[in-house]
């Protein structure tokens, strides 16, 4: 992200070249929001460099260690919106011991000092302690906006807080944390003055909140566009919320399994019937087929329909879908089969986005949930389709093959087959000419996941012809350090690589010396890498930070996980005793 | 520069595994005094079992059959009562998760087969959302128990609340089962412990399995007194012998049985899973 020493020499070197005062030169770039363009414009020469740091609203930190927050601040003085993530991915499927670092505190602190009129703050897998909510709350008279995603350490103490003191707070979103959830009292800490909410996400705890204090808040929130309840509100509680909230755009909406009278079904049917405006539905906890009818009104307008929460066949999925004409993304569990895709293929011609989760992850039993025949009734349907994520226990090199043929426009594809090192199952072959099929044909990919039985085929060809790929993820694959190299090789726009239980050694580790500076960051963990190809990649690339996690009773020369990351600021000094940082020492 | 610190020879710096030891005894006593591996993976979500295609088992293996109930005492169809969701808590659970693939790493470096539920973070699911989906399946199942557990006094009250995995002071040990029904790909469990009797154990698949829009939908628009007789005309469904459906299991022999004809303390023990047979595959077994 910062200029290569080259760059840094040439623009210092320059004489002022701006025709016109910084103060337009500000004004102009100050409409650029892309922060690649951006970073791209700071590189021209100096004036621009100033120009563009003073007019920067909204700062993205892709790693947190990648920088310190001090230089942040002294780059951006005048910055209103930060967005900053921290673990490794991994750490979603408890790859990452709990302590392992990514404190949003430190930032606070700083901002605190240098942006105290900071308004928006998303954070994605930081840890994040109630002190520091509450610290949050009471330092930033202007904050507006928090979003935590996969973040943790905090309970809804610091909920509590936000809610009491951010008297000007518009978007509060609380998405899939570790959070400890005792109470729903939090709920009740809005003032009753307050107006501002538009967002509110709460759709992922589960204590039950005051519900009179929800619909008073509801109704007073003129602006409320997006509500995203909890699975404790019930369908007689939704009724009400929706009456205060006719004007929503996205709903979530909280479980659907208590059951109604007949008067109470008709009152809910209207009050989904009111809401004009809808584009997302989400929620639908335990959503049985009696009650899937009453969200139909609201479907004419849909464009993102989230059932990833919901266990429906395929003929409640077919009736369902018949109701949304405009759907563009569309998540939903394996439960509905290949014969529920066969209906999304029949009826979502607009569809841009699917995701299959698997209901039942770990039983191998029975075969059941989707297989190759669904993505493939869902291809021939959905020609715009460019962002799949598909869990499925079977596939075929022919049918990805085909898959690719009708939508040529992927630009992220993770296929998941379950079974980890699983052939094609008709021809018992390597999945390789499937992922080989996929790189050739989607030249605007940007984002995969490979599984599946792979030689280091699979990564020549996606060293060969992944042009724009930028995030990679591979498990269980693979058959020398020739894969990992190929990766390296290749790939020009790499930025996240991702790798576990694969046969790449310290070869493969060090192929890439020159790549990871222009990377984000690598993780490996279960590969055949040692501490002592580690030491000498620190040795090698003093900016980069090497740090090692072992695993209990391991070898001792094994680096069990490794992960590598570019910084301008060296190693961290809050490493936990588990994480080995390595120096070039 | 500051000097890092390499793993000491003792291996005293060594990392943590994701989840501390403490954590292990907050998993559920049914999860680890159960012998059946399906049974540890209770934590872990129902089995979704397809009903077709069960493997090494069908009516085929089936030697005598039971002489099944009629279903004139069948209690009337009850409704699912409102209440709210499980509550246990979510680091607890994903926690389980996490230990529960944890334990069998070490299984998973030898296992060639690669078995997806022996290794630690696969499928790439986030911890979140399996949890969701868990706790959202369990629910399912025990909101009918409790809710005809409320309307049967004739049963003798098992564990009150939803909470089956993590109450460590619960009266009884759950029997879960699984149950299968031809025709449905989605499979579920149902534990035999919270019933005293066929009756409401039928009760309770029929309204499992056979609960279907169009039924629920005549049950909406109709009246109490009608609503009745809808219920009573689809009693026999399970039990009756007159229907679509008969209702099976396996017992520990590998023999597929009609239930009904033992007494109940000795089907629960020797029951091993349900099955929701097609009356048509079962007149094969002879009568």
């Amino acid at each position: 992200m910062g200029p290569n020493p080259k760059m840094r020499k040439e623009f210092f070197d320059s004489t002022r070249s701006s025709p016109f005062p910084d103060e337009v030169l500000e004004r102009v770039l100050s409409l650029l929001k892309s922060h690649k363009d951006r970073s791209a414009v700071s590189l021209v020469c100096k004036d621009w460099y100033n120009a563009e740091s003073w007019s920067r609203a909204h700062v993205f930190i892709g790693n947190c260690y990648s920088v310190s927050p001090e230089i942040v601040a002294r780059r951006f003085p005048r910055v209103k919106s930060v967005t900053l993530k921290g673990k490794p991915r991994f750490s979603d499927f408890n790859l990452v011991p709990e302590n392992w670092g990514a404190d949003v505190h430190p930032w606070l602190v700083v901002f605190a000092a240098k942006y105290p009129f900071l308004e928006e703050l998303r954070l994605k897998r930081m840890a994040v302690s109630d002190e520091s909510l509450e610290f949050l709350a009471i330092n930033f008279p202007n904050f507006k906006v928090l979003s935590l995603l996969s973040c943790d350490g905090f309970s809804t103490d610091g909920l509590a807080a936000i809610a009491t003191h951010c008297k000007n707070l518009t978007q509060l979103d609380i998405h899939e944390n570790g959070i400890d959830d005792k109470s729903g009292s939090w709920l009740s800490c809005f003032p009753e003055n307050f107006t501002s909410l538009e967002v509110l996400n709460f759709a992922n705890l589960n204590t039950d909140v005051n519900f009179d204090a929800l619909e008073r808040l509801v109704s007073r929130c003129k602006s409320l566009k997006v509500l995203k309840a909890s699975k404790s509100i019930s369908l007689e509680h939704l009724q009400r919320l929706l009456v205060c909230a006719p004007q929503l755009i996205e709903l979530g909406t909280g479980s659907l399994m208590p059951e109604l009278t007949a008067c109470q079904y008709a009152q809910l049917e209207n009050a989904f019937n009111q809401l004009k405006n809808l584009s997302t539905l989400s929620g639908l906890w335990e959503a049985s087929a009696p009650y899937l009818p009453v969200l139909y009104p609201a479907c004419t307008n849909l464009t993102f329909l989230n059932l990833s929460y919901a266990f429906l066949q395929s003929h409640e999925l077919e009736s369902l879908l018949c109701q949304c004409p405009h759907l563009r993304r569309l998540w939903v569990l394996d439960t509905v089969g290949d014969k529920g895709l066969e209906a999304v293929g029949s009826n979502c011609p607009l569809l841009e986005e699917l995701r299959v989760f698997p209901a039942d992850p770990f039983d191998e039993e029975v075969i059941h949930g989707v297989t190759e025949a669904g993505f493939l009734a869902v291809s021939y349907g959905c020609r715009r389709l460019h962002y799949v994520l598909y869990f499925c226990r079977q596939m075929t090199n022919a049918a990805v093959a085909t898959i690719v043929q009708n939508c040529p426009d992927f630009t992220h594809f993770r296929l998941c087959i379950m079974n980890p090192g699983q052939p094609d199952y008709v021809t018992n072959e390597p999945m390789d000419e499937a992922f080989g099929a996929v790189v050739r044909t989607c030249t605007k990919l940007q984002r995969l996941s490979v599984s599946g039985l792979l030689t280091d085929l699979t990564f020549e060809y996606i060293g060969q012809y992944a042009k724009n790929l930028e995030t990679l993820s591979v498990a269980f694959a693979g058959s020398s350090d020739r894969g990992m190299q190929c990766m390296l090789e290749g790939c020009p726009k790499l930025r996240k690589l991702e790798i576990r239980d694969c046969p790449f050694g310290n070869a493969a580790l060090l192929s890439g010396l020159e790549k990871y500076e222009s990377m984000r960051s690598l993780w490996m963990s279960a590969c055949n890498v040692t501490m002592n190809g580690c030491r000498l990649l620190a040795r090698e690339m003093p900016r980069l930070n090497v740090e090692v996690m072992k695993d209990d009773g391991s070898d001792d020369s094994q680096a069990d996980k490794v992960y590598v990351y570019r910084s301008v600021v060296g190693p961290r000094r809050d490493a936990p005793p588990c994480v080995l940082t390595l120096s070039g020492l | 520069m500051q000097g890092g610190f390499f793993g000491g020879g003792s291996g005293g710096s060594v990392c943590l595994s994701t989840v501390s030891t403490e954590d292990n005894v907050v998993m559920s006593s049914e999860d680890s005094s159960s012998p059946d591996e399906g049974e540890l993976e209770l934590g872990l979500g129902l089995s979704l079992g397809g009903a077709a295609g069960f493997k090494g088992s069908g009516p085929r293996g089936c030697q005598q059959y039971a002489r099944i109930l009629t279903a004139k005492d069948l209690p009337s169809k009850v409704s699912v009562s409102s209440s709210s969701s499980t509550t246990s808590s979510s680091s607890t659970l994903s926690r389980a998760i996490a230990t529960a693939g944890t334990k069998r790493t070490a299984d998973s470096v030898a296992a060639s087969n690669g078995v997806a539920s022996q290794v630690v973070g696969w499928p790439p699911i986030r911890s979140h959302r399996m949890h969701i989906m868990v706790n959202q399946a369990k629910s399912q199942v025990t909101e009918e128990f409790s809710s005809m557990n409320k309307r049967n006094n004739a049963v003798e009250e098992k564990v009150g609340n939803k909470n089956i995995n993590t109450d460590n002071t619960k009266a009884r040990t759950s029997l879960f089962v699984k149950v299968n029904m031809d025709g449905t790909l989605i499979g579920r469990k149902v534990d035999l412990n919270a019933h005293g009797c066929y009756e409401t154990l039928a009760q309770a698949l029929e309204n499992m399995f056979l609960r279907t829009t169009t039924t629920v939908n005549m049950t909406r628009l109709s009246t109490p007194e009608h609503k009745n007789m809808i219920d009573a005309k689809r009693h026999s469904q399970l039990l009756g012998g007159s229907s679509e459906f008969v209702l099976t299991y396996e017992d520990k022999d590998g023999d597929w049985m009609l239930v009904g004809d033992v007494p109940w303390g000795m089907f629960t023990t020797s029951v091993k899973r349900l099955r929701i047979m097609r009356t048509s595959e079962a007149t094969g077994l002879g009568k």
